[in-house]
């Protein structure tokens, strides 16, 4: 029977006469809207906007109103035990920095060290990068296992008084591998270090549980659940409110200020300086229903599905190199071509409208330790379906005849 | 597949496959590395010269087809001309790609990538990498200049 999606039609981009016959299955790097979030997002700017936590008339008000009533149902779809919990950023990469400079960096010192993994995104590898090359301390790389997946023996023996964090993703956005982050919090919480989880590729198609989870912070972008160029949250477990400093300064985050001195708000409003993003946080909530509105236990049997018989699809193809693991649950493969060059591919996909990322995908520590430059990468969203994986695999097969030249790439 | 056709000219695949000048060792007097940050194109390109003129020039590195082919025809466009007439014609090409016009003759190739903007890089790429060996021919000249006028 043919793997067909059930909520494709809820994207009004397939039935666009702008890009028709469009195959994305490039939903790692953005989800595609459904009109439920446009729609919304017209109505909400349109209608209903105004300047949040600011005015006293009514228009600001209901603002504030919705506001909080977002924040509110987006701590629950992460299970976060009080909307107080959540900070709205503009989105993962934020939330890793707010985090660095302003949880880390006014504690850290050249004593210290910080644990990231092999298969860290840019966002969750620089901050730390900077920080330990500026203050003298040491960043600790986690290895891999045969799995692809972080190695936990490494990790454990890794870790001493001296850890300040443990910063991993939850799903590699190269791999596809699902990273035992409960245990990796267990181990943490032993050695009494706290962990930073990206979330970036777990937020949309898998059940998140902060508290059952047992992390200490973890961050996600509204754009890759649905939400479109929205915003993005930081969870914060309680216990560390006031440890941080505010890292954006401005309107919003203060109890007095004087010509002399400042005195900030306690709690992590602190963390929300200037005015809120609205719009984007009408589109995160509007997602979030959406995605409430379907069983995640649906999503995630559809796109194993999928994502099977995309692997199958792949092993059949002998000048294709799989780089993700064969068994990988998640709804992203990455691969190389023999003697084709990753952006090669994505142009000959592209005239054939279909659309998937290449190159290092803000991953070269890991391009680096697998021994490739770049890859190609294929991630299925909710509303992909077999005729786009049949498709990308005739394209695969027709770019391999027309550009291989025998010439290695890796 | 029109779009496909007219980005990979059978001339423009045809460098990719057989590259001239690719991993040709060379007694080299210039050479110069750059790299595609977008990408991770990366390319090595060296020239033996003489007098100023270009007597042989190769490149090798790990690159994608476009950028290859495009130093494909850089080295048979290049060999022979002097370095002086080879930086007019470096800027000329890059002008023109940029501006979406037409190069003609052996460089015709190369049109069929303009309607491409984000794979212009990856053409650039090899003659940016030229001029680089320029600079350095000209840098050499005016230290040889000043030696003499110090001397």
């Amino acid at each position: 029977m043919k793997i067909i999606s059930p909520w494709k039609k809820d994207f009004p981009i397939f039935s666009s006469t702008i890009h028709q016959n469009l195959h994305y299955l490039d939903s790692a790097a953005t989800c595609l809207v459904p009109k439920i979030v446009a729609e919304y997002s017209y109505h909400y700017l349109t209608q209903e906007h105004a300047n949040s936590h600011r005015g006293i008339y009514q228009l600001s008000h209901n603002a504030t109103l919705k506001v909080e009533q977002a924040r509110a149902l987006i701590s629950d779809f992460i299970k976060a035990n009080s909307p107080k919990e959540l900070v709205f950023c503009s989105g993962t990469t934020d939330g890793i920095n707010i985090v660095a400079n302003g949880f880390i960096k006014p504690k850290i010192n050249a004593n210290h060290n910080i644990i990231i993994s092999q298969a860290e995104h840019h966002a969750n590898f620089l901050p730390w990068q900077m920080l330990c090359n500026k203050t003298g301390a040491e960043l600790r790389i986690i290895r891999l296992n045969k799995k692809h997946s972080i190695d936990l023996e490494h990790l454990t023996s890794s870790i001493d008084t001296n850890t300040l964090l443990i910063a991993v993703n939850h799903i590699s956005n190269v791999l596809g591998t699902i990273n035992p982050i409960k245990k990796i919090c267990d181990i943490a919480k032993k050695n009494n270090v706290p962990v930073l989880i990206d979330g970036a590729q777990a937020i949309a198609h898998h059940e998140i549980d902060v508290s059952d989870i047992g992390c200490d912070f973890y961050t996600f972008s509204g754009h890759k659940m649905y939400a479109g160029s929205s915003c993005g949250g930081l969870y914060i477990d309680k216990k560390h409110h006031e440890n941080f400093i505010p890292v954006m300064l401005g309107g919003g985050i203060v109890d007095k200020v004087t010509n002399e001195e400042t005195r900030y708000i306690k709690g992590i409003e602190k963390l929300e300086a200037g005015t809120l993003n609205t719009c984007g946080i009408m589109c995160l909530s509007a997602a979030t229903t959406y995605l409430n509105g379907i069983d995640k236990k649906e999503i995630q049997r559809y796109l194993k599905q999928a994502s099977s018989y995309l692997v199958n699809q792949l092993n059949q193809l002998s000048f294709i190199k799989l780089i993700s693991p064969n068994n990988v649950t998640s709804s992203l493969v990455s691969f190389t071509m023999n003697g084709v060059h990753s952006h090669d591919v994505a142009s000959i996909l592209d005239s054939n409208n279909i659309a998937v990322r290449v190159g290092h995908h803000c991953a070269q520590p890991l391009h680096q330790y697998l021994g490739i430059k770049n890859s190609v990468r294929v991630s299925l969203g909710i509303y992909s379906q077999q005729e786009d994986i049949d498709k990308l695999v005739s394209a695969l097969v027709a770019c391999h005849e027309m550009l291989s030249t025998g010439i290695c790439h890796e | 597949m029109n779009e496909l056709n007219k980005m990979y000219q059978s001339e423009l695949l045809k460098h990719h496959q057989a590259p001239i000048g690719f991993n040709q060792t060379i007694n080299a007097t210039f050479q110069a590395f750059d790299e595609n940050a977008f990408c991770g194109d990366e390319i090595n390109v060296a020239v033996k010269c003489h007098n100023g003129e270009i007597e042989q020039i190769a490149f090798n590195g790990d690159s994608c087809a476009i950028c290859r082919a495009s130093a494909s025809i850089m080295c048979q466009y290049m060999q022979n001309l002097t370095l002086i007439k080879a930086n007019i014609t470096i800027r000329h090409i890059v002008k023109t790609l940029t501006a979406k016009g037409d190069l003609h003759g052996a460089l015709t190739p190369l049109n069929g990538i303009m309607q491409y903007p984000v794979r212009l890089q990856c053409a650039l790429l090899p003659w940016n990498t030229l001029a680089n060996i320029v600079q350095q021919y000209e840098c050499k000249i005016e230290e040889t200049a000043s030696c003499k006028k110090i001397g």
